[in-house]
């Protein structure tokens, strides 16, 4: 099976590293092929194939899996990224061998029919990546070969095709909208869109408002952007509304309103790369945890809040304690070394700010008339916290 | 409840750990990453919880529970495995009190502060919670204080198994099943691992009656056609499932280096631990028995600054601090909510939606939980915003726009390259073919005799165990990754013994028990999700 697909033959021209000493041929080597684009007489450029290094420990020490009698080729494609694809295949050696004096190569096809790369093949290759795709792109690989020098393409296998993620806002602008009813089952909901001839695949489609509905919501607002309201054209309405939404500053929203470069890292996306300080001999990564979530320390402090009196309405307190006692009428009374006047009966009262604290009040009464003394010491505590936090600094059962 | 708010806040924690279970050990490493959990974040989220509800404070949450967690939380070994762990903390804070007793009071005061916690801990897990995490998180449900959802059944990263499609959807369907065993009902929402997306697996989610999945900002706003509310409101895939985005400042607020709280210097450093700062002979007993040093989770410092020298961590400034960072969070929320909302047409309101590592609270960020408390009770304060669930949000805010996201995930770059590069792309290649050999013995010997239909249950079992998107992590990551490659090629193995005995129709009983016996997650597999 042969297929044209219209555009020159690219060739690229692999330079492997020689073998590390030892290796088995089978082992995959990480090589950097350079793209050149002879027939459109073009210099060269920079990598973008290349064949993955494998951990020679790991094939060795798993079982193969069992055969059920049915061949099966294996190939296929991933997008990593807008930019990056990853292919990896299983085949027969044998059919290598049966053509070994041909040229395999590894065509990249995007859009179903354009040739954007090819990469000579040898047997001991199984896996390519590829970092020169476009985003939003479908694409799909192609292994075969060319018999001796022609140009002709034996197609031997092809992989399922792969999507390279967007990169960008998508270009259309319109807007549907639906209503799904939460309190209906999908099923329920399939059923009716079956009703209206609508696959399940695209339900909501079934539910959607219709055009003059849709206008009229999005019209009903208490917006202020008065200049594209009185226009009562939605879509300079709708650009109004996204230039605030998808700033490009993202100091509102996403730090991802502009597109991403597909070189520059996102740390903050990574993981254990956080703690800059932190020695990694002292601590073993095994005892870490699977995350993959990462945060950073940072020594500074953070931005200063609005203080939160001028936010919520204030709730203080004002505590006082009240001491009521009685003694002998003459005696002389000292309360926390402070003299307290007596009543006529010999009673008295005390009063005191009871701010947050503990105490230790020495309550001390001296009869004048008998010279005898009584001592009382009063131990007591307040703490306020904010209802309903627990008693101690982490909530507790 | 707020009249109107001009918005939502939905706070999503994600909380996921690989099944971790070697019975056949009597200490390995591991294990302690869920004992670890359960210590500084599951069983601290519920005293919040309790506490919100009984002071009345309204509060809604999201909280994504992993099959592979919710089984580890209800397997009794683990759990007897777990209260031994309390126990050697417990005792070992009491040696700690004894040891600082006359010479360092501010030790001292920590190691009581550690002591209480340990014992509170144990108090709650086996007195209040009757050993049953989950069932806690059920009763909290039901008081409409969480919503629960669930995510992949062993947290495969999906787009990297949709060769063949059988096997994304045994991972959701597993999950949905374990999900209904451990709660008796089924979820509505569903976290896809790692937030990776690619287009076509909300058909999945829509066969599983999932409403709601949460995207990376990139996979929202690249969507087709562009979402004319950005990330302010969610958008319904073409097939029905609602897909809302992250909201990345929030998310940066508290992981990134530049903005992110929990690397203020005030709180508890993460890394210096009784169990790597004393002496060995002194914490022998309370480390591995080979001597290996091990986290303790008793630990005396705080971060400090890029320093050697750490002060000792203070728990009270670290309260504060926690309860300023909550007030400034929520602050900036309102801010987002105030200069948004005037925009909105009313047939909907902005939303929100912050999802996190339930893990980062109270595990890495030791004052998360708190934060975590401080920013629920600001929320019930504010005349802004109210916090919701997705769900909720649906169902008062049904009409949406409908778009297609594009491929993302949360990872690094946004896409898959933690989980595919030049480190683990190996393992793609024996995933897919057993996926595919799986698919085509169940087609065959579904309707076999017991044992063949055990042996096939127990492959799949495997199968998925060895498709969780943390070990090619863990060795892109270099973290872990001697334990990370030993489990893949352990479940890979074993799923290729008992395949082979299914096809020549001689089923090794002794191995076909102990793989039973070791990874029994999911004991009502239904292999017609692989078919």
């Amino acid at each position: 099976m042969s297929k044209k697909t219209g555009k020159k033959i690219k060739h690229f021209t692999p330079s492997h590293p020689p073998l590390p000493h030892g290796a088995k041929k089978n082992i995959l080597l990480k090589t950097k092929a350079v793209f050149s684009s002879k027939g459109q007489g073009k210099t060269q450029k920079e990598t973008q194939l290349s064949t993955a290094a494998q951990p020679s420990s790991f094939p060795h020490i798993l079982a193969s899996l069992p055969k059920t009698g049915r061949k099966q080729l294996f190939f296929y494609l991933f997008a990593v990224d807008p930019h990056s694809l990853h292919a990896y295949w299983i085949m027969d050696q044998n059919a290598f061998r049966a053509f070994e004096k041909s040229r395999w190569v590894f065509r990249l096809v995007s859009n179903g029919s354009q040739l954007e790369a090819e990469l000579p093949l040898e047997e001991s290759t199984h896996r390519i990546y590829y970092t020169k795709a476009k985003p939003n792109t479908r694409y799909h690989a192609e292994i075969g070969f060319y018999i001796s020098s022609s140009t002709h393409f034996i197609l031997i296998a092809k992989s399922p095709e792969a999507h390279t993620p967007a990169l960008s806002f998508s270009a259309k602008n319109e807007i549907r909208l639906a209503t799904l009813p939460p309190q209906l089952s999908f099923q329920k909901l399939i059923q009716k869109a079956t009703k209206k001839g609508i696959k399940k695949e695209t339900l909501a489609e079934a539910f959607e408002l219709p055009p003059p509905k849709i206008h009229q919501l999005l019209t009903e607002k208490e917006s202020v952007i008065q200049s594209s309201e009185q226009t009562s054209d939605l879509f300079s309405f709708l650009d109004a509304i996204q230039n605030f939404l998808f700033p490009q500053d993202s100091s509102l929203t996403s730090s991802y309103a502009s597109p991403i470069p597909p070189s520059a890292p996102l740390k903050e996306f990574s993981s254990f790369e956080f703690f800059p300080w932190f020695q990694l001999k002292d601590f073993p990564l095994q005892f870490l945890w699977p995350a993959s979530f990462g945060f950073e320390t940072k020594e500074g402090s953070f931005p200063q809040n609005e203080p939160s009196e001028t936010r919520h309405f204030p709730l203080e307190l004002e505590v006082e304690l009240v001491i009521r006692g009685k003694t002998s009428p003459n005696a002389l009374l000292k309360v926390d070394n402070k003299k307290i006047q007596i009543a006529e009966d010999g009673s008295f009262t005390f009063r005191f700010d009871f701010a947050d604290g503990i105490y230790e009040v020495p309550i001390e009464a001296f009869d004048q008339e008998n010279l005898q003394t009584e001592k009382l010491v009063l131990f007591f505590s307040r703490f306020s916290r904010p209802f309903p936090d627990a008693l101690s600094f982490f909530p507790s059962p | 409840m707020k009249s109107s708010p001009l918005g939502y806040l939905a706070l999503l924690l994600h909380a996921h750990l690989p099944f971790v279970r070697h019975p056949d050990k009597e200490e390995v490493l591991e294990e302690d990453w869920l004992f670890e959990a359960i210590t500084e974040c599951y069983i601290p989220l519920l005293w919040i919880l309790e506490e919100l509800y009984q002071g009345a404070i309204r509060c809604k949450l999201t909280l994504s529970l992993s099959p592979t967690l919710c089984a580890m939380l209800k397997d009794p070994l683990l759990i007897q495995r777990y209260k031994r762990y309390l126990l050697q903390r417990i005792e070992l804070c009491s040696k700690e009190i004894e040891r600082y007793a006359a010479t360092d009071p501010e030790r001292l005061m920590l190691a009581k502060f550690y002591k209480e916690r340990f014992q509170n801990v144990w108090k709650s897990f086996t007195e209040a919670y009757a050993e049953d995490i989950l069932g806690q998180f059920k009763k909290y449900q039901e008081k409409s204080l969480l919503e629960l959802a669930t995510s992949s059944a062993t947290h495969g990263y999906l787009p990297l198994l949709k060769n063949p499609e059988q096997a994304v959807n045994a991972q959701i369907f597993v999950a949905i099943e374990s999900f209904f065993d451990s709660f008796q009902t089924y979820p509505k929402g569903f976290w896809l691992p790692e937030c990776g997306y690619y287009p076509g697996i909300e058909f999945f989610l829509q066969s599983a009656e999932i409403r709601w999945f949460v995207l990376e900002a990139h996979g929202l706003l690249f969507s087709e056609p562009r979402p004319f509310l950005g990330l302010f409101a969610p958008i319904y895939t073409p097939s029905g499932p609602a897909a809302f985005g992250r909201d990345s400042l929030s998310s940066k607020e508290v992981w990134s280096a530049q903005e992110g709280y929990p690397g203020d210097p005030v709180y508890r450093e993460f890394y210096w631990d009784l169990g790597f700062e004393s002496d060995l002979e002194y914490i022998r007993p309370y480390i591995l028995p080979t001597g290996q040093r091990k986290f303790t989770g008793i630990k005396y410092h705080r971060i400090t600054g890029k320093t050697e020298q750490k002060a000792l961590y203070d728990p009270k400034k670290a309260q504060e601090r926690a309860k300023e960072h909550a007030e400034n969070f929520i602050m900036k929320r309102e801010e987002e909510i105030k200069k948004t909302a005037p925009l909105f047409p009313t047939f909907t309101k902005p939303i929100l939606l912050c999802p996190f590592d339930c893990e980062l609270f109270g595990h890495w960020w030791f004052e998360g939980p708190l934060f975590l408390k401080e920013l629920i009770k600001k929320a019930h304060q504010s005349e802004i915003l109210e916090l919701t669930t997705p769900l909720a949000y649906l169902q008062r805010y049904p009409t949406q726009q409908i778009c297609r996201p594009t491929y993302s995930s949360w990872g690094l770059e946004g896409y898959s390259k933690m989980w595919l590069n030049e480190t683990n792309d190996f393992i793609y290649q024996h995933l897919h073919e057993a996926a595919y050999l799986l698919v085509e013995l169940v087609r065959k010997y579904k309707n076999g005799n017991k044992q063949t239909v055990r042996s096939l249950k127990q492959a799949a079992r495997e199968l998925l165990l060895a498709q969780a998107s943390d070990w090619p992590f863990l060795i892109s990551k270099a973290t872990a990754k001697e334990y990370a490659f030993l489990r893949v090629i352990t479940h890979l193995n074993r799923f290729s013994e008992l395949c082979e005995g299914i096809i020549q129709q001689k089923i090794n009983k002794s191995l076909l028990e102990y793989c039973e016996y070791t990874d029994n997650l999911f004991p009502t597999l239904n292999l017609n999700y692989f078919s």
